[in-house]
């Protein structure tokens, strides 16, 4: 359930490819000058129905090799909408320009929709999203790998259970955090639908391939999310953990869920989702 | 149906009136053979001198030629034999069976190709290639492994992705447009270690057969090439041996007669040992790993009386490959072939064939108490194949080749199933598919005058989706979504879902200009109606296959072809220019992103596009003397237009390259000692480039522009390797050492370009280039034979 079947497979196929390439194959740094386009927006937001925990974030896309933070887009009109009439008007942060904190957190099964319009006036819309309700984490427990050499650390791995609704389609996602660091390593990203699994008590699958060490206190969401935003997850995995090898699949524009209002053909980077949470925190001891 | 029936009956018709128009003449038949073993000679030429006409043999070694009755002195040759001269009084109608010597056992010549020497004139046959085992021993080879994919490679018009990516493209056809055939029964999957050697051991095969284009009308289901691969008949005079050690494997290969010259047998082994160096690794991760590859061969023939023959031959092939007891996985493809070669008259030569092939792989994880979740997971090709060819040589102006065939295949596409007691998953089974690809046939070949030659033919195919299954329906004018499934229509065993048909013309010219040069031109048309559900760069043995059906059309290339021909210096040197011209149309492609493992409504994952490719080749060969290899070069244009790829605009596929340039020789210094080298130059491939980067929940994201926008910087690379002959004059038992070495000037290569944030800093970011061979590889390979 930490990742999908197929991604299994071709992880281990890349591995069976190293073993044997681990003496003629190697990789090396270069130079090269892609074309780079104008700077579009990337939005990263979300709603969830815990307090504090919602927020809309706006930035500027960057030529790739460029060093630094990405550029923030400021005094935009940021309005988020459900299906029960709110319309709430979101204020920029004063402390981080280019955050827009949601206030009030989201109910179980409201749809919402983001509407922004840019400081040069383009009016760009999300898609609406469904708020699902998770499952609640069953357990969430850790396990030790020993250190065998004096100068390594033990290996800490946090094992989840959780349970599956019965009879619904379904779409997962597990998001960390270390010491109150989101974890942004791709190949981290960890998320699942329920095809195999539909309606089952699925035990003790493992959260984290890199491991914890002794003393971090981790904080684990789980996300009940829709289709579409698996859908772009999936997307983003492929582009970002998975290249590289001799079976990369062709890399794509991703487009996301919020697009301009005027020309369906324009669309913002980013995605915006709600979801249902459970969540968990726990001390590496 | 109806309409194949019809022809049908309408070939037969005119057999049956042959008699008609051929009373008069005499007919001398037989077969041509190798001496030393009694392996039939492809394609060996029948010269009668008095009238300048002739034949050559087909692909059991047989001819015909219809003659008045009189005497003639009539020659019959094979490149690398000395010609054999014969008078005969031909008054009635004659067999014969010819034995040629070859001059390599006499000689110090050395030639490398296998057929008549002026063929490449004078056959109306063109963009095809033959390629001889024993030319190919002789050049330098990946881990001293000969390997037919990999220099098939080498020749003009043939591309791949890269180094290591199964299987090869023909005049821009994807890896699943070749039709790979080992003593004609399919293979699906032509690679051993994900594609970096080819299941055919060299020692177990006699003949290799490109067609590029002008396919002929026998060939069908696949758009862009037929690779015909025929194993060896095993030697019918003397028990013999062949063998080698090597780096990367060992493999024996043993043949001999059966009953008195009458029949014969050859069985034929390879396995490599990379896993027993594995296991020489004190290190715990990487001991316990298994990887290995096995080919058995075997095939027996027997002749039974004057008319018949039986050939009967088998394949097996496996990879196996272990990741510690965390992981198992292994494919191969598994196929026997009975055929049966009669003789109807001496002018009408059959052949009946029966095949059944089985490609599968399998995935698990075995049970362990390390192991939270072990599965196993299986997917299976299997087919059916039964084909009537027939030769009727109705005289030396005309001769006509037709058949039919009936294909059924069994897709199983995957089964999974968890095996421990506390698994958190469920069984699941994709569903199986079936189908029934049915094919006739009629292709003629017709001297016109002294110059001009043409082979005009048509076939007729058809193809059944056929149950039990079931069909999604989705709401019409909605994308192709899950969520807009409306219903679902369940079909019984053997009812037929979907029928497709096809009318593939396939038309050949040859125009002698004078003995040493000619024109030639080739259209044909393809259909394919299986498709390899593949959207990454290389291929992958986990691929599967899917059939035409409710929502996968048949896909169809129209290509035209225009070449010029010439012998130079005593048929020493070949030359040819071709330009051709290829139109693809309902090629499968796959949204972004798409998902086709495991999926059970595929159908929302796949796009279809056409394509077109382009390009001119040069080829220049030279067969004979101290000096022997080719100089290949190819100038071409692969595209792809998919509604939702690149705005809908034509962009380069993978594997286009626009300058492939390749050069292989051999010259043989002294009695002892040979060496060779290729040279390989090639355009980059295409890559997409990103045109900006973004973040999503803190993962850094490129954003990728243009689909195959830019290029990896050009590809290049120089093997070298000597062979030393250990041999004894007089002795049975021959050997020598090969010694090689693959990227001579340890060029790096770039397979791909990927990018990536860097491991210390993820705000910095970077461009990475993979090559797959880093560094020069060598090798050293000892060769017998007894």
């Amino acid at each position: 359930m930490k990742i999908k079947i197929n991604q299994l497979s071709a992880l281990y196929i890349s591995l069976a490819l190293l073993t044997l390439l681990s003496t003629t194959a190697c990789e090396d740094i270069v130079e090269i000058n892609p074309t780079n386009a104008e700077p579009r927006m990337v939005v990263n937001g979300r709603i969830t129905p815990f307090q504090g925990q919602n927020w809309v974030r706006l930035n500027k896309s960057q030529a790739y090799f460029e060093r630094g933070e990405s550029p923030v887009i400021s005094g935009a009109t940021v309005v988020l909408e459900d299906d029960a009439g709110r319309v709430d008007t979101l204020v920029e942060s004063a402390q981080t320009p280019g955050l827009y904190p949601i206030e009030q957190p989201g109910e179980i099964g409201r749809v919402y929709a983001l509407s922004i319009i840019t400081p040069e006036g383009e009016h760009f819309r999300s898609d609406p999203e469904r708020l699902t309700e998770a499952p609640p984490i069953d357990t969430a427990t850790y396990y030790v790998e020993p250190a065998t050499e004096a100068d390594e650390e033990d290996e800490y791995f946090v094992l989840l259970t959780a349970t599956d609704n019965a009879g619904t389609r379904d779409f997962y996602r597990w998001r960390y955090s270390i010491n109150d660091t989101i974890v942004t390593d791709p190949e981290e990203l960890s998320f699942s639908n329920d095809n195999f699994l539909d309606g089952n008590q699925v035990r003790d699958f493992q959260l984290n391939f890199e491991p914890f060490r002794q003393g971090d206190t981790i904080r684990v969401e789980q996300l009940t999310i829709t289709e579409d935003h698996f859908l772009y997850l999936n997307l983003v995995f492929n582009q970002t953990a998975f290249r590289g090898g001799l079976f990369d699949t062709p890399p794509a524009p991703i487009r996301g869920n919020v697009r301009s209002v005027d020309d369906g053909n324009i669309y913002a980077l980013g995605y915006f989702y709600a979801a249902g949470m459970a969540e968990k925190t726990l001390v590496m001891e | 149906m109806k309409h194949l029936t019809q022809w049908a009956l309408l070939l037969l018709f005119s057999i049956s009136m042959s008699p008609l128009f051929a009373q008069q003449k005499a007919t001398l038949s037989g077969h041509v053979k190798d001496v030393a073993n009694g392996e039939a000679l492809i394609q060996a030429s029948v010269i009668v001198q008095e009238t300048r006409s002739g034949a050559y043999t087909n692909e059991y070694g047989f001819f015909s030629l219809s003659l008045d009755p009189g005497t003639y002195t009539i020659k019959f040759g094979y490149l690398g034999y000395e010609s054999q001269i014969l008078t005969v009084e031909l008054t009635e109608s004659k067999q014969m069976e010819i034995e040629l010597v070859n001059k390599d056992v006499t000689t110090q010549e050395v030639v490398i190709s296998s057929r008549a020497e002026d063929e490449n004139v004078k056959q109306v046959e063109m963009s095809t290639v033959k390629l001889q085992v024993s030319e190919l021993k002789k050049l330098p080879q990946l881990l001293g492994e000969v390997d037919i994919i990999r220099n098939i490679q080498l020749l003009p018009g043939v591309t791949t992705v890269g180094e290591g990516a199964t299987g090869f493209n023909v005049r821009g056809g994807n890896v699943d447009q070749n039709l790979i055939l080992l003593d004609e029964s399919p293979v699906y999957n032509s690679s051993h270690l994900l594609g970096f050697f080819s299941i055919f051991n060299a020692d177990a095969i006699k003949d290799v057969k490109l067609y590029k284009g002008g396919i002929p009308a026998n060939y069908g289901g696949r758009l862009s090439s037929v690779l015909d691969v025929r194993q060896k008949e095993g030697n019918n005079k003397r028990f013999a041996g062949t063998g080698g050690i090597g780096l990367l494997s060992s493999r024996l290969t043993l043949e001999g007669p059966l009953g008195s010259e009458k029949g014969s047998f050859m069985v034929a082994g390879r396995r490599s040992y990379m896993d027993l160096f594995l296991k020489l690794s004190p290190d715990s991760n990487i001991n316990n790993n298994t990887l290995y590859f096995y080919d058995l061969n075997a095939k027996v023939n027997y002749q039974i009386g004057e008319k018949d023959r039986l050939f009967l031959s088998a394949y097996s092939g496996n990879d196996v490959f272990g990741f510690q007891d965390q992981f198992r996985m292994s494919w191969g493809n598994q196929s026997a072939t009975l055929r049966w070669n009669h003789l109807f008259s001496d002018k009408l030569f059959s052949n009946f064939t029966a095949v059944y092939s089985d490609y599968r792989y399998q995935i698990g994880i075995p049970e362990s108490e390390d192991n939270n979740d072990p599965f196993d997971w299986t997917s299976h090709i299997i087919n059916y194949n039964a084909k009537a060819d027939f030769g009727w040589y109705a005289s030396p102006k005309f001769t006509l080749d037709f058949g039919a065939n009936a294909l059924l295949y069994r897709f199983k596409p995957g089964d999974v199933d968890f095996l421990g007691e506390r698994t958190n998953f469920n069984d699941f089974e994709l569903e199986h598919e079936h189908a029934l690809e049915t094919g006739v046939y009629a292709s003629a070949e017709q001297k016109v005058n002294d110059r001009l030659t043409l082979r005009y033919g048509v076939r007729l195919s058809a193809f059944q989706n056929i149950g039990a299954g079931k069909v999604f329906i989705y709401e019409e004018g909605k994308p192709r979504t899950v969520a807009n499934i409306v219903d679902t229509v369940t079909y019984g065993r053997r009812e037929v879902i979907e029928t497709f048909t096809g009318f593939e013309p396939r038309f050949s010219a040859n125009y002698v200009l004078d003995d040493q040069r000619s024109i030639k031109a080739s259209y044909n048309r393809m259909k394919q109606y299986i498709h390899l559900v593949s959207n990454t760069t290389s291929a992958t043995p986990l691929d599967i296959w899917k059939p035409s059906g409710s929502y996968v059309e048949p896909a169809t290339v129209d290509q035209i072809a225009l070449g010029y021909f010439q012998n130079f210096a005593d048929n020493q040197f070949e030359a040819s220019v071709e330009v051709y011209y290829k139109q693809f149309d309902k090629l499968l492609d796959f949204k972004d992103g798409a998902q086709l493992l495991f999926n059970e409504t595929i159908e929302t994952e796949l796009l279809s596009g056409e394509g077109r490719a382009y390009g001119a080749e040069v080829m220049v060969r030279k067969q004979k003397g101290k000096l022997t290899g080719w100089l290949g070069y190819t100038l071409s244009r692969t595209e792809r237009k998919v509604a939702g790829i690149n705005n809908g605009d034509y962009y380069p596929a993978n594997y286009d390259k626009l300058h492939d340039v390749s050069l292989v020789v051999n010259y043989q210094l002294s009695k002892k000692w040979d060496v060779s080298a290729n040279f390989a130059y090639m355009s980059g491939r295409p890559i997409t480039y990103p045109d900006g980067r973004y973040d999503f929940d803190g993962v850094i994201i490129p954003n990728y522009g243009n689909r195959n926008g830019a290029r990896t910087p050009a590809y290049h690379r120089l093997d070298l390797s000597a062979n030393w002959d250990l041999s004894k004059p007089d002795k049975r038992f021959k050997s020598s050492l090969s010694f090689g070495a693959y990227n001579v000037y340890n060029r790096r290569n770039p397979y791909s370009i990927s990018f990536r944030p860097n491991a210390d800093d993820p705000s910095i970011t970077e461009a990475v280039q993979l090559s797959i061979f880093g560094s020069i590889i060598p090798s050293v390979t000892y060769n017998f034979t007894f």
